[in-house]
């Protein structure tokens, strides 16, 4: 509560709706001083340094096949040649696969293709729903087409549209990309379009177009400004679902091509000797769920300091 | 009341009518051709051929789309390619292992989850409120199948206490069927519990900053009445729409749990039909999901006028 | 047993501290009054006074990040200070009773109106069902709602605001509580709503003898209700004593200030406009509809009926009504921010439905509006020189061009030029309204449209802001539309005077003789209903 009880006449300070975002400096200090902000981000950029790195992390190919590797739990040597042909023993830290191949390089390379789907699923369906929800909501007509399609797309299943879509148009990192982005974009056309319809009742909309300001430049210079907080968090929120999803698509075998070393796939390739292997499937689980969780702290984080009215939606 | 209900009952036909239309096109429009792509690599130039006159096609897409609602008005989800059974039989064979899984899975997660998230809310800021709200971010976060093979693995593998896959129909004895489903609807209540959690929390916070909590701390009530008689009450109506939104969760949680604990549902269906290539059945699964999510989401429509006198339609 | 004369609430010396951060060290600063049974204090002070603060410290409602250091709060003698929570509880409703500001929000929306009342006699009481019941009934009669029996079974959407707090002064005063704490509980009403609860708390607190500590900004409610009056800045007590010393002799400055801010009922002498003035703006017939389709039907709300009036250049036409009078869609129809369904405006002579919308868009310059919340009408994230500029720009002026007059308007309206560099949030709400008015008219209007644009002001800053709008008008010979609720504004500022009631206009004429001679009935029961009216206030 503030000192006063604010009274209806005098309309106190904290009815100001949203958050200044001019006020960088404030923002900054604030997330600087957030926990989960720290953590979370702390977390993303050790595995996404991974993404470079990765060659000097480990010498391995995490494709190459090794007959007489195969199936080493963790801590065991392994043999390979290098580029003579000379042979080495080398610790497989995380074990091997049912084809011999090393789970530690394939959980390390496998960070490229999650934080690569994250991204650009985040970064494709943020755009592409704000344009959607900027038009639906401002303009009446289309809004009442664009929201029934969306609400269809919502109807279905993410998984299963997702399914589909990789099934029917064949397994590749690009349609996977397509297919997880197509169930996000109607939560994010609803985001935006939401926040549309609230600023536009705002008098300071009204002010702009009782000054004569055309339709266009009231969406960019008034509106647009207002969905920019709310979609960073969606974002970040988008891009670890999408990571999620990316994982479950290639554990059931609908993601990407079963030999590109990706999270998902490796424990999809150790589903059938789980019992006696489970490091197969908990190595890069680990890596999967620190990934995710992270982006969700920061997710948490950048929303209860950069857009605090949005705690109160999940 | 009943005006607003038929009208509610009616705003479902027009969704209904876009995902079938999104279903139809996606089969049609997706890059690539469908039959090659559901006749297998193997299949020679005649057999697409002949699929895709099979398919229908060859025909006008108006027609294919007249053609494709007149069965699905007739109930006719046609045959799979693969079992050569109805698929709206093939449907009705898995329900039973998905709804006992569903709602078992949401039973167990409503219990837990709306007394945590109310007491992170009342108990705001405290390590409490941080613990719950803790487990609540690592609980949306860890796939449901790494939970379900750490439970097979501690507790089917290493401590034996339950099997480690399989589904017991309930007609052979109610203590079977919930002993095999406790571990997989465990692994599939987390991120239930996590979302529920968190919903009430903020909820319940929301509605303890109104003013008539305000009278009714006024009023002389004990802590204890405000919150469960004025709260969370006026609480529900998000907690209940948090319910609805997670039946869509529940779904890929549904497909990945009956895949690791091999529970012979819609979801391992889906998954044999995708890797099959039998359209007709993914098609006939799709829409039936969606029909029951919105379905699911009029019902809760519903419950919200019980729940709050205001809304009148 | 008490005496009859001590006081039922004694409050000493009270401090309350502010979390670390805030403006001012404490919310309330040593701040002592007593108020006797069968008395009604009025705290009284503009927002931000710690009026509001202490009425909850005594209810023992105050928020976790406000601590009382110092300082004692005692009912019929018990120190509250020190009370344990458990003792609180029995004292609340039992002892002292509380009503709020906001009827619309104070009630449970998921519970019955009876059972609401109820739960205070199942909590403090052992009374039987039908007992408790029965006392219920008694007492939403007791507050004159009309058909108990429905009242108890309703809920609270269903009841009107001032339905509303009867409920919930029936709530606070079935246990007959010794002390009444009202916190603002008519701000949020409409002026004859008003008055009928003024009444009703008159009336249950004289036959109880009930003391009350009123929480109020308003001299006028001061004036209608109150033995004695104590004037908060700040958080400090700058004046107590009667109400009619305080009010018609005040002796501390801000005192005197404040109490001087507060317009005069009768309307000052004016200088006519002369009937040759052009008329800039005439609407004739304005009609505004609101369809709902529900599933069978066609609900149509007739915001606004057969409105017809007319302002010359130089003149204030005001719009009076309370809230759903339809007085604002008059003023959005003007401007253009909603369509009109049927009738004729005409702007400068030109008949607006026959333009075509490209010269509606060189019209629309000439009609400016200011709006009620200072907060929100300016954009957070542009600056106020952005914000003046913007309209000129639309219209082809050069940033240059535009800066440079901007640079002139904030001097007009007494704001330091340098200012335009600034965000909305570094200014106050009488400062960002006079920003708002300085866009108005940087688009060179002939009309400007003022929608409650001093409501949400305090009363000082309130008086300032009316000074600056007449001074303006004058000056650049502006036609002003000017919206309020408050007939004291109205007397003030306008010429002419519109009553609207239900959509249409019920009384239409010069101020002078509309305010000393109404006409129509409602026109009357309105300035019956205004609190205050019959008391003169001190002037300087």
């Amino acid at each position: 509560m503030p000192p006063e009880s604010s009274t209806s006449a005098v309309i106190s300070e904290e009815s100001v709706e949203s958050v200044d975002i001019r006020d960088q400096p404030a923002i900054w200090t604030r997330l600087i001083k957030n926990p989960s902000v720290i953590i979370g981000g702390l977390i993303i950029a050790v595995i996404l340094s991974m993404v470079p790195a990765a060659p000097l992390l480990t010498s391995l190919d995490p494709t190459d096949i090794s007959p007489r590797n195969r199936n080493k739990p963790p801590g065991e040597m392994t043999v390979h040649k290098d580029e003579e042909g000379n042979k080495y023993e080398i610790k497989a830290v995380m074990g091997t696969d049912k084809l011999g191949r090393d789970v530690y390089a394939r959980v390390i390379y496998g960070a490229r293709v999650s934080l690569l789907v994250g991204l650009s699923v985040a970064i494709i369906a943020v755009s592409i729903g704000l344009v959607i929800g900027l038009v639906a909501g401002y303009f009446r007509l289309v809004d009442a087409i664009v929201m029934r399609v969306m609400d269809g797309l919502m109807a279905i299943p993410a998984i299963l549209l997702a399914i589909a879509l990789v099934s029917l148009s064949g397994a590749s990192l690009f349609t996977v990309i397509f297919a997880i982005v197509i169930p996000e974009i109607p939560r994010v056309v609803r985001l935006v379009r939401s926040i549309v319809l609230s600023i536009r009742e705002e008098p300071y909309v009204e002010a702009a177009i009782s000054v004569g300001t055309p339709t266009p430049k009231i969406l960019i210079r008034h509106v647009l400004p207002n969905t920019i907080a709310p979609l960073i968090v969606q974002g970040t929120f988008i891009c670890g679902s999408a990571i999620l999803l990316e994982a479950i698509l290639s554990f059931l075998g609908v993601g990407v091509p079963p030999e590109t070393p990706t999270w998902g796939n490796i424990m999809a390739q150790g589903r059938d000797l789980f019992q006696l292997y489970p490091h197969n499937i908990f190595y890069p689980g680990i890596f999967l769920t620190l990934t995710v969780l992270a982006i969700n702290m920061l997710g948490d984080g950048l929303r209860d300091t950069i857009d605090p009215r949005m705690s109160k939606e999940i | 009341m009943w005006s607003f209900l038929l009208k509610r009952a009616l705003s479902v036909i027009p969704v209904l009518l876009v995902v079938l239309i999104i279903v139809f096109l996606m089969l049609r429009l997706t890059p690539g051709d469908p039959a090659a792509n559901i006749a297998g690599d193997a299949a020679t130039s005649e057999d697409i051929a002949k699929l895709r006159v099979e398919l229908g096609l060859e025909e006008p897409l108006p027609v294919q789309f007249g053609i494709y609602m007149s069965n699905l008005l007739r109930g006719d989800f046609g045959d799979s390619y693969y079992y050569k059974r109805p698929v709206i039989n093939m449907i009705a064979d898995g329900i039973e292992p998905t709804v006992s899984l569903a709602l078992f899975t949401i039973v167990i997660a409503c219990m837990i989850a709306v007394p945590l998230g109310t007491l992170a809310a009342y108990k705001n800021g405290s390590w409490i409120d941080r613990l719950i709200m803790g487990f609540s971010v690592v609980g949306f976060s860890v796939p449901v199948f790494v939970i379900g093979y750490l439970l097979i693995y501690f507790f089917s593998v290493k401590l034996e206490w339950f099997p480690v896959q399989g589904y017991q129909p309930i007609e052979d004895g109610i203590g079977g069927w919930a002993y095999r489903l406790i571990l997989p609807a465990s692994a599939l209540s987390v991120i239930f519990i996590a979302l529920i959690a968190r919903m009430t929390r903020t909820s319940v916070l929301e509605v303890l900053n109104e003013d008539y909590i305000r009278t009714a701390r006024a009023k002389g009530l004990p802590q204890s009445k405000v919150l469960l008689k004025h709260a969370l009450r006026n609480a529900a109506v998000p907690i209940v729409t948090i319910i609805g939104i997670a039946i869509a969760i529940l779904v890929s949680g549904v497909v990945v749990t009956e895949s690791v604990f091999v529970i012979p549902g819609l979801g391992l269906l889906t998954l044999d039909a995708i890797q099959g290539r039998d359209y007709p059945t993914v098609q006939g699964l799709i829409i039936l999901f969606s029909v029951v999510y919105v379905l699911i989401n009029l019902l809760i429509d519903v419950i919200y006028t019980l729940l709050d006198p205001r809304i009148r339609y | 047993m008490q005496n009859t004369t001590d006081p039922v609430l004694s409050v000493k010396d009270l401090t309350i501290s502010l979390p670390r951060h805030a403006d001012r060290n404490n919310a309330v600063t040593r701040v002592s009054f007593d108020v006797k049974p069968g008395e009604v204090l009025c705290l009284v002070g503009e927002s931000g006074s710690g009026k509001s603060v202490i009425a909850f410290s005594v209810m023992g409602l105050l928020a976790k990040a406000l601590n009382i250091t110092h300082g004692s709060i005692k009912l019929q003698g018990e120190d509250l200070t020190h009370a344990t929570e458990q003792r609180m509880r029995e004292l609340r409703c039992t002892r002292m009773g509380m009503i709020f500001q906001e009827p619309m929000t104070a009630l449970n929306p998921v519970m019955r109106c009876g059972d609401q009342i109820d739960e205070v006699l199942q909590e403090h009481t052992s009374l039987s069902a039908g007992e408790r019941r029965q006392k219920v009934i008694d007492m939403i009669e007791q507050v004159h709602l009309p058909d108990p029996q429905r009242m108890y079974r309703s809920y609270p959407h269903q009841l009107s605001g001032g339905q509303r707090q009867r409920i919930m002064i029936a709530m606070a005063l079935i246990l007959e509580p010794v002390l009444l704490i009202a916190d603002e509980p008519t701000t949020a009403l409409d002026v004859t709503t008003q008055a009928q609860i003024l009444h009703l708390i008159r009336e249950l607190q004289s036959e109880r003898q009930t003391g009350v500590l009123f929480i109020t900004h308003d001299f006028d409610v001061v004036a209608e209700l109150s033995d004695r009056v104590a004037v908060l800045k700040q958080g400090e007590v700058v004046e107590l004593g009667t109400t009619s010393q305080v009010l018609s002799a005040p002796e501390h400055p801000y005192t005197k200030m404040l109490i001087s801010s507060v317009p005069l009922h009768e309307p000052p002498e004016r200088h006519a406009i002369s009937a040759d003035a052009p008329v800039v703006l005439k609407t004739e017939n304005l009609d505004k509809h609101y369809s709902t389709f529900s599933f069978n039907r066609k609900n149509v709300v007739k915001a606004a009926q057969n409105v017809s009036i007319e302002i010359r250049k130089g003149e204030t036409l005001g719009i009076v009504g309370e809230s759903g009078s339809g007085k604002s869609t008059v003023a959005r129809c003007i401007t253009w921010l909603i369509e009109s369904t049927d009738g004729r405006i005409w702007l400068a002579g030109d008949d607006i439905a026959k333009l075509p919308k490209r010269d509606l868009r060189n019209l629309r310059r000439k009609v400016q509006i200011i709006f009620q919340d200072p907060y929100r009408s300016l954009n957070p994230r542009r600056t106020v020189g952005q914000s003046i500029i913007e309209g000129p720009m639309n219209y082809g002026e050069s940033q240059v061009e535009a800066m440079a007059y901007a640079r002139e308007l904030m001097e007009l309206v007494h704001l330091d030029p340098d200012g335009l560099d600034r965000y909305p949030h570094q200014f106050s709400g009488g400062q960002r309204q006079r920003v708002c008015i300085a866009r108005a008219l940087a688009m060179r209007p002939e009309l400007l449209v003022a929608d409650e644009a001093v409501s949400a002001l305090d009363v000082s800053v309130q008086a300032q802001v009316l000074k600056l709008l007449e001074q303006i008008r004058d000056q650049m010979q502006l036609a002003m539309l000017f919206i309020t609720h408050d007939l004291r504004v109205a007397a003030q500022v306008c010429d002419v005077v519109a009553v609207m009631s239900k959509g249409k206009v019920v009384e239409y004429g010069r101020a002078k003789e509309l305010f000393s001679n109404p006409q129509h009935e409602y026109t009357k029961a309105l300035f019956d209903a205004a609190p205050g009216r019959h008391f003169q206030f001190a002037r300087n």
